[in-house]
């Protein structure tokens, strides 16, 4: 997949700034993929949930020392798995927590689907294979030549024949389509 | 601007394809509502479940016919050799081995992805740091070495480079030192002339050796060693 960056440049120099809401904003995007690798490593929920909390904090604590050698999610990424590799050395890296916190600063799971329940569930990729199959050509050939072809909209547009505009509101209600699929199908039958 | 409207600029912000415009907007929406986070947080979710898919296996596979194109490895787990590689070619070695583009582009996804960090907890955390410092050796001199003696095979020291060794043009790296990687037995990587060596005594040190060596060169050089 490859990485985003033009809106994170803008958003990486507003938060380094001091602009909380900006850094959110970097960051929340890459929560269930930091969350999944964690719980890849960890196998425990709330292990992965607190590393997850973790790893936001510590890097916008140390958020001037990137230098935009790689990535955002590579740097993320990286800070991530040391402290999922030192939390596994010492389990009593858990009482950094304490000492990590900022007081206004604290990363909520979203309320309405919860990734964790997701990341642990093989099931899921099929499911999602099987709605998007389903769903209207457009909405199907827009939302997969951007998810898993990593076309930009322009590409897309030119590939579909149609303005960008169009490209961006399919990809949008294939999303939607998607995240309501997961919260009726997936949550009302648990 | 209605829900949707601010909904559908998440998801063009999810895709990096804002105008700075728009993202600035999007950036005051969201701290008057936090709570739209969610949806970002949602789509993000959507990504990595489809990512659980072939697109990393194959990512891996090209990477393991790379690795077997450029490292025989005796002792590591075929994962074990794929991060190895992967760490080879990343960041600060990428300029030394790197082969194109393509597999740069390739290795970064594959380090991105959640199957190398399961391969991570798979491997000797201080085994490969302790490889890369092997074969990036600043000439820093490491233990034992100054009292290694290679003259019974016909090395001679190299006196202003501590731990390096020469016989006529060939020139290796030869260390020795408490073992604290957990190795019991012998490993060694090569890629094409280069080979490296670790070597467990029983006394508790590792001797590492780097350089144009064949296996056979290297199993005359371990006895004098550990002599």
């Amino acid at each position: 997949m490859n990485i985003p960056q033009k809106n994170e440049a803008l958003l990486l120099e507003k938060a380094k700034k001091g602009d909380k809401q900006a850094f959110n904003l970097m960051v929340i995007k890459y929560q269930p993929r930091i969350m999944s690798v964690l719980y890849g490593f960890l196998k425990i929920h709330s292990d992965a949930e607190d590393l997850t909390q973790q790893t936001f904090i510590k890097a916008w604590t140390n958020l001037e020392k990137f230098r935009g050698d790689s990535s955002f999610y590579t740097w993320i990424y990286r800070i991530a798995i040391n402290l999922a590799k030192n939390f596994v050395k010492k389990p009593s890296t858990q009482i950094e927590k304490t000492s990590l916190s900022i007081d206004d600063h604290h990363y909520d799971l979203p309320e309405d689907l919860d990734p964790l329940s997701f990341i642990s569930n093989e099931e899921l990729k099929s499911d999602l294979d099987n709605f998007i199959s389903s769903m209207p050509e457009k909405l199907k050939t827009a939302f997969i030549l951007r998810e898993y072809e990593g076309k930009s909209y322009e590409e897309i547009a030119t590939v579909t024949n149609c303005p960008v505009g169009t490209v961006r509101s399919r990809i949008f209600r294939a999303r939607e389509e998607i995240v309501n699929y997961f919260k009726k199908e997936v949550y009302e039958t648990e | 601007m209605k829900q949707n409207d601010i909904n559908e600029l998440i998801s063009a912000y999810y895709d990096d394809e804002l105008t700075q415009s728009e993202l600035n907007y999007l950036l005051e929406e969201t701290r008057k509502n936090p709570k739209l986070l969610s949806k970002l947080s949602n789509y993000g979710l959507i990504s990595t479940i489809s990512e659980k898919n072939e697109k990393v296996i194959s990512i891996f596979d090209n990477i393991s016919n790379f690795v077997q194109r450029r490292w025989v490895s005796n002792g590591l787990t075929a994962s074990a050799a794929v991060l190895l590689t992967i760490l080879f070619l990343s960041d600060p070695f990428e300029s030394r081995f790197s082969e194109s583009d393509q597999i740069n582009s390739q290795i970064r996804d594959a380090i991105e992805s959640e199957e190398a960090a399961k391969t991570f907890s798979l491997i000797e955390n201080d085994l490969i740091p302790h490889v890369m410092s092997i074969i990036d050796n600043n000439g820093k001199s490491f233990g034992d070495d100054l009292a290694i003696d290679l003259s019974p095979v016909g090395f001679n020291r190299l006196d202003n480079n501590p731990g390096y060794f020469v016989k006529g043009k060939k020139k290796i790296q030869v260390r020795v030192e408490p073992n604290t990687l957990g190795i019991s037995e012998n490993r060694y990587w090569k890629s094409g002339t280069k080979l490296i060596y670790l070597y467990p005594t029983v006394d508790g040190k590792i001797i590492s050796i780097y350089g144009d060596l064949s296996i056979q060169e290297v199993e005359k050089i371990i006895p004098v060693l550990i002599k």
